[in-house]
């Protein structure tokens, strides 16, 4: 057993009823002494609220007294009832604090570990560190486990029926219907009872099986969950953290910077959690990058559904979110593109206050070059096609543009420099902060963010998506979400979709550090070129796809030279400075240039593609979007000229007019 | 009607460049006759030197499957065109490029080197030999190469980029003038 | 300069020799109905793994070449002329 190691360590709850204070919950630090083998996660259905609370699986029952704020740890404390030792779950709705509470009742008193966990409940105002051994959390466990011989489950849904968890070791990750169960309307006032009595395995195997509990409060919903735990008990991993006071923890702020810098910064905590998938979601999104994780903030924030999860099939950033060259516009000219894109920038003006997240979004203009007459009407009318729509655009003569950058090569024999659009509006944001500061924000809401879970089917009902297989099992949803960005075309065909994407390689290159001499984004305009300068000084640049479909994530040398040859017709002056890195990003370029936003052929399948080179100034308004379709149903105007059938229709939103190919656009 | 008159000046002058490893010079701008054989037929190569190049040496090139370059100093006139074009029916189809395609050549010992600053095509004697042709970018500007002689190729280009090609050989030969 | 392609023709050759127009899917016929032609303009399989391409040798032979390609590599595995690749029924 590995329970000898005393745990020490403490997990980050937030009470649901005191806002963002933390409490502190021991974790353990001991290393996993076996594989345990997550058998899913229940849900009930329980309590509403605002704010955000999680445990780990590893948190029992102890901890729900001190979890729950002072509501909820009255009720409970009256009764008691903190085990479930019978395999049974009342779910009491309860009247509190003028709003309406459910709280959990397990009609287990009579159990010792049960009062011990109900006496041993601190107040979490008081945040004290409670010390629990490893084998206190084993036994409490095994209580747990005691409703063995039974599947013990939930799925407490409004209108949601029961699931069972046969559990098999052959078969450990199948989740079965089970029948014969209904469960009331959570309006009802009063007691639901759900009895969960299938005789799964014989009782000599459960004995060697265990259960642990998880309370989590995800936005207005509180769960219990139970997850099994093949053999002994033993405490998945979960980041450490040491005290920290309320105040420093609450936000990210001067203050917060300051008293962890007294405390030698040792009381950081991690961004987010990293739970394990639970058996069941509300909605499901594939793809942990920016477009997915703002669609998780923005379901939970704006439109209430917070049993979402979002899977990523590596680390959040690892996509393109964090590969791109940062640049944010809202330059377009057709109006199926420019509403949506400003609506973006406009997000982006207030996404820091938004995600108490600094994402170093930085309005210092782009700068859009023209070499010929007829580069500069194109350049006009689409100035024009953006004052129409509102958004800021200003034609710069070549007075004006070697006014600000003087560097430029204006008189070049093939490709004079004439003037330049400018939108002082667009700038750059750091492009992982986007991504931590959407993961954070969504899951403070109760997101579940994993990580390391690599979608590897989609499984199909009667013109319905039921779940997604994924490297951990399978996971089963109401809606489901695609945001895979360069993997589309792969994640689709999954669901038997074709799409009218291809996937190329972009490549992105920093040079080293200069002092600050380009304010904005410069683009070319005879040539694949654009640069922008850092804050620490290197040259942010890049250029055109290499043009063949690519899943590789690195790109090919001649796109370099190309893009180096272009960058010193443009800048004569850089032609000594030194490139230090270099990356490639897959892009899911569409069949005329622009997104999809829409619903798909299955009922329950949403789709959220075809970004190219260009999504990442979409992040907050394609993550809102997408989240407004998959709670709504229906589009938000600004992206109703998204639709995935605009192909067949023939109306395409092709910014370039460069017709169905892929590498032009 | 415009007060100029169309002269015709030639692309690359009497241009040269010479040193002892390199040599560049432009070569008269006789005719360049584009063949093009049916598609999937037979190689016509023998039947143009013979017929149509005089039997010269390098008058005939490959320039794709089942296309040809003849080449020659000598300007043609009109009706000697005309003759070398029906000649080729019913086998191929031809088309007068003399004033489309200019020729140069560069040679010395340092020739390998200075073409392969340019292309990526293998110019070694062993994968390039004598007589072998091909079209290939150098720098940016695609190009028609022909060995002519261990250290002599003959590059073909339009005559619109043939100032360039110049220059930027030029330059890749500086090293060795 | 880098990446050497092989064309039938020509031998390895740079890419920046090539134009590359995309997948090498065969065109429908000329009563083909509006879903086949949709499939055909629009739809792209886009897998990770061996892929059929059209390349244009544009500075070299001026041949179109179907290039099999792996997306996930980049590794080249066959390359032919379309003419070729046509009567082997590669593409259409
Ligand atoms: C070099 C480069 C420069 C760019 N420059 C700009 C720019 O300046 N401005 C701009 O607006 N846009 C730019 N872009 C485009 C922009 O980055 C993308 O359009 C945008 O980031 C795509 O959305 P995303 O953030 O959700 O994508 P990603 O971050 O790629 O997210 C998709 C995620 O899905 C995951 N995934 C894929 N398959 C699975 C699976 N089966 N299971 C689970 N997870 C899966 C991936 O691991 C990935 O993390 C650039 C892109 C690149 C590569
Ligand atoms: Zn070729």
């Amino acid at each position: 057993m590995p329970g000898s190691k005393a745990l020490h360590g403490r997990g980050p709850l937030r009470s649901p009823w005191l806002g963002n204070c933390r409490v502190q919950v021991p974790v353990t630090d001991a290393p996993r002494k076996r594989r345990t083998q997550s058998l899913g996660h229940y849900g009930v259905h329980h309590v509403q609220g605002r704010n955000t609370t999680t445990a780990s699986n590893a948190v029992t029952v102890k901890y729900i007294a001190r979890l729950a704020g002072q509501e909820m740890r009255k009720s409970l404390l009256q009764r008691r009832s903190v085990f479930p030792v019978d395999g049974e779950i009342t779910v009491i709705q309860k009247p509190g604090g003028g709003k309406q509470v459910r709280t959990a009742r397990y009609p287990a008193e009579t159990h010792p570990l049960a009062r011990e966990a109900a006496q041993n409940a601190v107040d979490p105002v008081r945040l004290q560190p409670v010390r629990r051994s490893a084998a206190s959390t084993y036994k409490q466990s095994v209580a747990l486990a005691s409703c063995g011989g039974y599947c013990f489950t939930g799925d407490f849904y409004p209108g949601g029926a029961s699931y069972a968890l046969p559990v098999t070791r052959q078969r450990p990750h199948i989740v079965q219907r089970f029948s014969g169960e209904k469960v009331g309307g959570p309006e009802r006032f009063g007691c639901r009872r759900v009895r969960h009595q299938r005789k799964i395995f014989d009782k000599k195997k459960a004995e060697r099986l265990s259960y642990s509990g998880c309370f989590e409060r995800h936005g207005s919903n509180l769960y219990v969950s139970v997850s099994l735990v093949q053999g002994e008990f033993d405490i998945p991993r979960y980041p450490f953290y040491t005290h920290a006071t309320k105040l420093a923890d609450m936000r990210y702020s001067a203050l917060s910077i300051f008293l962890n810098g007294l405390r030698g910064n040792q009381s950081w905590k991690p961004a987010w959690r990293e739970p394990q998938p639970k058996s069941h979601y509300d909605v499901i999104i594939v793809g942990g990058g920016g477009h997915g994780l703002a669609t998780a903030y923005y379901l939970a924030k704006e439109f209430g559904v917070t049993n979402v999860a979002v899977i990523e099939k590596s680390y959040i950033g690892s996509g393109n979110v964090g590969r791109n060259t940062t640049i944010i516009r809202s330059n377009y000219l057709l109006p199926g593109n420019n509403p949506f894109y400003e609506y973006s920038m406009k997000l982006w003006e207030s996404l820091e206050q938004e995600l108490n997240f600094n994402a170093m979004v930085s309005q210092r203009g782009v700068l859009n070059l023209f070499h010929s007459d007829a580069q500069r009407d194109a350049y006009t009318r689409r100035g024009n096609a953006m004052l129409l729509h509102g958004v800021d655009a200003e034609l710069l003569d070549r007075t004006a543009v070697r006014k600000m950058l003087p560097f430029l090569d204006f008189d070049n024999a093939r490709f004079p420099i004439q003037g330049g659009l400018l939108q002082r509006r667009g700038g750059t944001v750091r492009h992982d902060a986007v991504a931590w500061g959407y993961a954070r924000g969504a899951d403070q809401r109760g997101v579940d963010i994993i990580q390391n879970c690599e979608v590897i089917g989609i499984r199909r009902d009667n013109g319905r998506v039921t779940g997604v297989e994924t490297t951990k099992g399978f996971i089963r949803c109401a809606k489901l979400g695609l945001a895979a960005a360069g993997n589309s075309s792969r994640v689709a065909s999954m669901a038997g979709l074709k799409l009218p994407i291809e996937s190329h390689v972009l490549q992105a290159f920093v040079s080293e550090g200069l002092k600050p001499f380009i304010d904005g984004v410069i683009t070319f305009g005879a040539g694949h070129f654009y640069v922008s300068q850092s804050d620490k000084g290197g040259l942010v640049f890049g250029g055109d796809i290499d043009g063949y479909n690519s899943y590789a994530q690195r790109g090919n040398l001649a796109t370099v030279e190309h893009v180096a040859e272009a960058g010193k017709a443009m800048i004569p002056g850089i032609s000594r400075v030194r490139v230090l890195r270099s990356w490639g990003g897959i892009m899911d370029m569409s069949m005329d240039g622009s997104p999809i936003i829409d619903r798909t052929s299955l009922d329950n399948l949403y789709l959220n593609a075809g970004w190219c080179y260009g999504g990442f100034k979409a992040t907050p308004a394609s993550g809102f979007c997408f989240a407004h379709l998959l709670a709504r149903g229906v589009a938000h105007e600004t992206a109703r000229a998204f639709r995935f059938d605009r192909f067949e229709r023939g109306h395409l939103l092709d910014e370039k007019g460069q017709g169905a190919q892929a590498n032009l656009h | 009607m415009s007060e100029y008159r169309v002269t015709r000046r030639s692309a690359l002058g009497s241009n040269a460049l010479r040193s002892e490893r390199i040599c560049i010079s432009a070569l008269p701008e006789g005719h360049v006759i584009q063949v093009m054989g049916k598609e999937g037929g037979p190689d016509l190569g023998a039947f143009l030197s013979e017929k149509i190049g005089g039997g010269a040496k390098f008058a005939v090139r490959i320039a794709a499957p089942f296309q040809w370059y003849v080449v020659g100093d000598r300007a043609l006139s009109p009706e000697e065109t005309d003759t070398m074009l029906d000649t080729l029916h019913p086998h191929a189809a031809g088309v007068d490029q003399s004033h489309g395609r200019v020729r140069f050549q560069v040679e010395g010992a340092m020739v390998e080197r200075l073409l392969a600053k340019g292309t990526g095509t293998d110019v070694s004697v062993e994968a390039f030999p004598v007589g072998h042709s091909t079209m290939t970018l150098i720098g940016h500007i695609a190009a028609h190469v022909t060995r002519v002689g261990e250290h002599a190729f003959e590059i073909m280009v339009l005559r619109g980029f043939a100032e360039s090609l110049w220059d930027d050989c030029a330059r890749m030969a500086q090293e060795f003038t | 300069m880098a990446s050497l392609v092989p064309c039938p023709h020509c031998g390895m050759r740079p890419k920046e020799e090539f134009t590359i127009k995309g997948a090498a899917i065969a065109r429908p016929g000329s009563h083909a109905d509006a879903n086949e032609w949709m499939d055909y303009v629009y739809l792209r399989n886009n897998p990770l793994g061996t892929y059929d391409e059209y390349w244009h040798h544009t500075s070299g032979c001026r041949r179109w070449l179907v290039v099999t390609r792996d997306t996930g590599t980049h590794e080249i595995s066959a390359s032919c002329d379309v003419t070729v690749a046509v009567k082997t029924g590669v593409a259409a």
